[in-house]
């Protein structure tokens, strides 16, 4: 099974090769026979890929320890899901994954376009081939996964690190990876734009799912791996601005300042040459997200340690980075991406969402320049700094702020040139409410301008959505009057989101954004913690909360041995629940992992550490109290919500797209 | 496998010395030794001097990296012994009266700048603070510059529209395609 799972990896590179060259010569020469080979092609390195991967997962799963990569991530004890899930757990079987996932998107990307954007196909396929090429090489020549020990095989693999054994470990990688690669499609598409001269925004437009996909796997993936952080790291955070955290953060920014500005261009057929740079970009940085994991260059606590792929992955970044930039700079030169209108107001929906693009874009560059500079220190003076927490937030959250700011304004001035009028109609309300935040949170002891600030401008950036909502549904209505059809509130409402998803969606998706800032700014500033020592039996308070240690416990199981606590929680006199923290020591680790139990609420989190014991039946726990966290989760689940809403096929538009073609047709 | 034990026995040995009758104070003494031996261990060097907040504690252990290997977690998140170590060193030396400044730089003088959560403000570190900020001021200048550009160009192009349609049509400004359709039509005449 190695050497058939090595085998298939060096046929899908050559064959991937071969899809690149023919390809590239189909586009060159327009040749549809060429042009038909390729897609073959890449099938073919599809099912290739496939085989290889199911290779390494058969090994996984029987547990062969003569493969390098089954003793170093999995163990006898490790249960059959995790070692299943040890596939995406390490450094080659994870690059493996990405090929894997990137070969099925361009197998799709082949049969969705059979019929359509002929003439961008072929430059497509050889982006796309590229791409595979690359990651395919890697695996081949410098981090295979099917190398052998031979004598060197060990009677048991060392192991899953034990952090990676949790549910949200399993599936946080998945939905990352499918969010990178899943950008992968449309710069694919903007780089054969470039390329083939066929500069129209059809490859916008074709692209458009996909890049909402990819978002909408990434954002969950960041989601996941927060709520991840929370659950397993024990330390009552969900962001610590790790550098792989960053790693999938940067890639987010600009795939969102994407997502928004090529509504410009759909709208207005602007910022051709901004939305090309963009998802250069966005591209580049997930390989550059991919890179920082893989190659432990910065240290972090995800970081798999330090390899060899480092550079193979500097120089196709430099190499994919120069050649997107040499054929723009020739389009550009050529000047065949004028706009076809100038912006030409400050105060105009363009305007704002150029200075949305501005923003994120400066968030991105501060995340990547903290994120580096440790290297740029040490390469420049030999001296080692460290940029953790302080440093981030002290440079995003000004930035963070203007943004959340302008998340309820961009969406609602007017096109062309707001006028006092636009003004007045669609941010007067919302902005008494949200200036009448201030004095309200400060009745509720809120007093720091920081977070005064940050929630004055959540209610605003509410307000305008529900205001948006309530103004279209009573248009509506007043129209279906005039007509005398008469509709109900809920009707009007339900047609209004149904026939406008993608607008509505995007508003869905803002109110997501909104609460996740609520939780994020009241679990960060209001946080308390305090360590208690207690003894069997004994009672301790904390705010309004009081709690009893009742148990400490032991016991083993296949792969571990865990101590736990019994703590019977209890708020303002009434029971809430029995709090069980753990501390867990598993055989084949080296340090215990902390279980953490954590009770969570509308208004706040309880959250506990089992800290340590003594033989005296003494416990010390460490005891958080995170207002607003459970916002955080609830907000991304309402984005990811808002984004499928934006997926939706809009039935009527498609009726009268069909209609139309009918009306063609017969005319014809 | 180390879990932190700390020490309650103290107070306990305290109230059994003074409630114990006069022969076995000698013991109660002893008893009492063996605790305090055993407290050193694991309760900070008690030093008499300034009560510490956990404030202080916090404004300090929330700038400092938790050199444990974890990747960059601050001293104050960490959760780790070498981070619980740390709290404690910083608990003793704020107690000692210690300023802030001197703390950190007892940390830099060990581990070097690396044990700082963030670069300090000056000389060459100061470009990882300002580089973020300038990036963004000069992308708004620009945008800005390019916007007024193409409002003034917008003004003159209607400035010229209006004046074009004031003043009467002369024949060296008409079109020069309807003026070639005019002399076509002339010879078809």
């Amino acid at each position: 099974m190695n050497e058939f799972g090595f085998y298939c990896v060096t046929a899908a590179l050559v064959v991937a090769a071969y899809a690149f060259l023919v390809s590239a010569l189909a586009g060159k020469r327009a040749d549809p026979v060429l042009a038909q080979s390729g897609e073959n092609a890449l099938i073919g390195s599809f099912v290739l890929i496939a085989l290889a991967s199911a290779s390494l997962i058969s090994l996984l799963i029987h547990s062969d320890f003569n493969n390098e990569y089954v003793a170093s991530y999995t163990s006898l004890d490790l249960p059959l899901h995790y070692k299943v899930t040890a596939f995406w757990g390490g450094q080659t079987g994870s690059l493996l994954f990405w090929t894997l996932l990137l070969s099925v998107f361009t197998v799709v990307v082949v049969f969705q376009n059979q019929a359509k954007n002929r003439e961008l196909m072929p430059y497509v396929c050889a982006a796309l081939a590229v791409v595979q090429s690359f990651f395919l090489a890697v695996l081949t020549f410098v981090a295979p996964p099917f190398a052998t020990l031979g004598a060197a095989r060990p009677a048991d693999g060392t192991g899953l690190n034990p952090l990676l054994q949790n549910y949200w470990m399993v599936v946080h990688p998945p939905h990352l990876y499918l969010g990178f690669v899943g950008f992968t499609v449309p710069f694919a598409f903007g780089v054969a734009a470039l390329v083939s001269n066929n500069l129209n925004p059809v490859w916008i437009k074709t692209t458009r799912r996909w890049t909402l996909v990819a978002w909408l796997f990434l954002t969950m993936g960041i989601f996941m791996g927060a709520h991840w952080a929370y659950l397993e790291l024990g330390w009552g955070g969900y962001w610590a601005w790790d550098p792989v955290e960053n790693a999938s953060f940067m890639p987010w920014l600009l795939g969102t300042a994407f997502l928004h500005s090529v509504m410009v261009q759909e709208k207005k057929g602007m910022l051709k040459v901004w939305n090309l740079v963009l998802i250069i970009l966005t591209f580049e940085m997930c390989l550059f997200g991919t890179f920082l994991t893989r190659s432990g260059v910065v240290s972090s606590v995800h970081s798999f340690a330090q390899s060899n792929i480092g550079s193979f992955f500097v120089a196709f970044i430099g190499g994919s980075l120069g050649i997107s930039f040499y054929f723009l700079f020739r389009r550009l030169q050529n000047r065949q991406l004028e706009p076809e209108q100038r912006l030409t107001a400050f105060f105009s929906r363009e305007s704002s969402f150029l200075f949305n693009n501005l923003l994120f874009l400066g968030i991105a560059f501060a995340v990547f320049w903290g994120t580096v500079f440790p290297i740029v220190s040490e390469a420049v003076r030999g001296v080692k700094v460290s940029v953790s927490i302080p440093f981030f937030n002290n440079v995003t959250l000004p930035v963070a702020f203007a943004l959340l700011a302008l998340t309820g304004v961009c969406p609602l001035i007017a096109w062309r040139k707001a006028s006092v009028k636009n003004f007045n109609r669609n941010f007067l309300y919302p902005l008494i409410a949200g200036i009448a935040t201030i004095p309200a949170a400060m009745v509720f002891g809120v007093m720091q301008p920081m977070p005064l600030l940050f929630f004055a401008a959540s209610v605003f950036v509410l307000a305008t959505v529900v205001w948006e909502f309530w103004k279209g549904t009573r248009a509506r209505q007043a129209a279906r009057a005039e007509s005398e059809q008469g509709e109900s509130w809920l009707r009007a409402l339900y047609l209004l989101v149904a026939t406008n998803k993608r607008r509505y969606g995007g508003f869905i998706i803002h109110a997501g954004v909104v609460l996740v800032f609520v939780g994020i700014i009241g679990s960060s500033f209001f946080r308390m913690e305090q360590d208690f020592v207690m003894r069997q039996g004994e009672t301790a308070r904390f705010k309004n909360y009081s709690f009893t240690f009742q148990s400490f416990g032991q016991r083993r199981e296949v792969n571990k041995e865990v101590s736990l606590a019994r703590v019977d929680l209890f708020r303002n006199g009434k029971k809430l629940a029995t709090m069980r923290p753990e501390k867990h020591f598993h055989f084949k680790g080296e340090q215990p992992q902390t279980e953490v139990d954590i009770l969570s609420q509308f208004d706040e989190d309880f959250y506990i550490v089992l800290v340590g014991w003594d033989d005296k039946g003494a416990a010390t726990f460490k005891i958080y109290i995170n207002p607003l966290v459970s916002w955080i989760w609830f907000g991304g689940f309402v984005m990811a919500l808002g984004t499928l809403f934006v997926m939706m096929p809009n039935r009527q538009r498609r009726a009268l797209a069909r209609t139309m073609r009918q009306e063609v047709r017969h005319a014809a | 496998m180390q879990p932190s034990r700390r020490s309650g026995c103290l107070p306990l040995a305290v109230v059994r010395l003074f409630h114990r009758p006069g022969p076995e104070v000698a013991g109660g003494l002893v008893f009492l030794a063996l605790c305090l031996s055993l407290s050193v261990g694991s309760l900070p060097a008690a030093a008499p001097g300034k009560p510490v907040t956990k404030e202080q504690v916090q404004e300090i252990t929330s700038n400092l990296v938790c050199l444990c290997g974890c990747g960059n977690k601050t001293v104050s998140v960490c959760g780790c012994g070498v981070a619980d170590a740390t709290i404690r060193e910083v608990e003793t030396m704020l107690s000692q009266g210690k300023t802030v400044d001197e703390i950190f730089a007892h940390y830099v003088n060990a581990s070097g700048l690396v044990a700082l959560a963030s670069p300090p403000k000056k000389g060459f570190n100061l470009i990882a603070w300002i580089l973020p900020f300038a990036g963004i001021l000069i992308g708004g200048v620009f945008l800005i510059g390019k916007i007024r550009n193409w409002q003034s160009d917008l003004d003159r192009r209607e400035a010229v529209l209006r004046k074009a349609s004031a003043a009467p049509a002369s024949p060296a400004a008409e079109d020069p395609y309807k003026q070639r359709l005019n002399s076509e039509l002339g010879k078809i005449d």
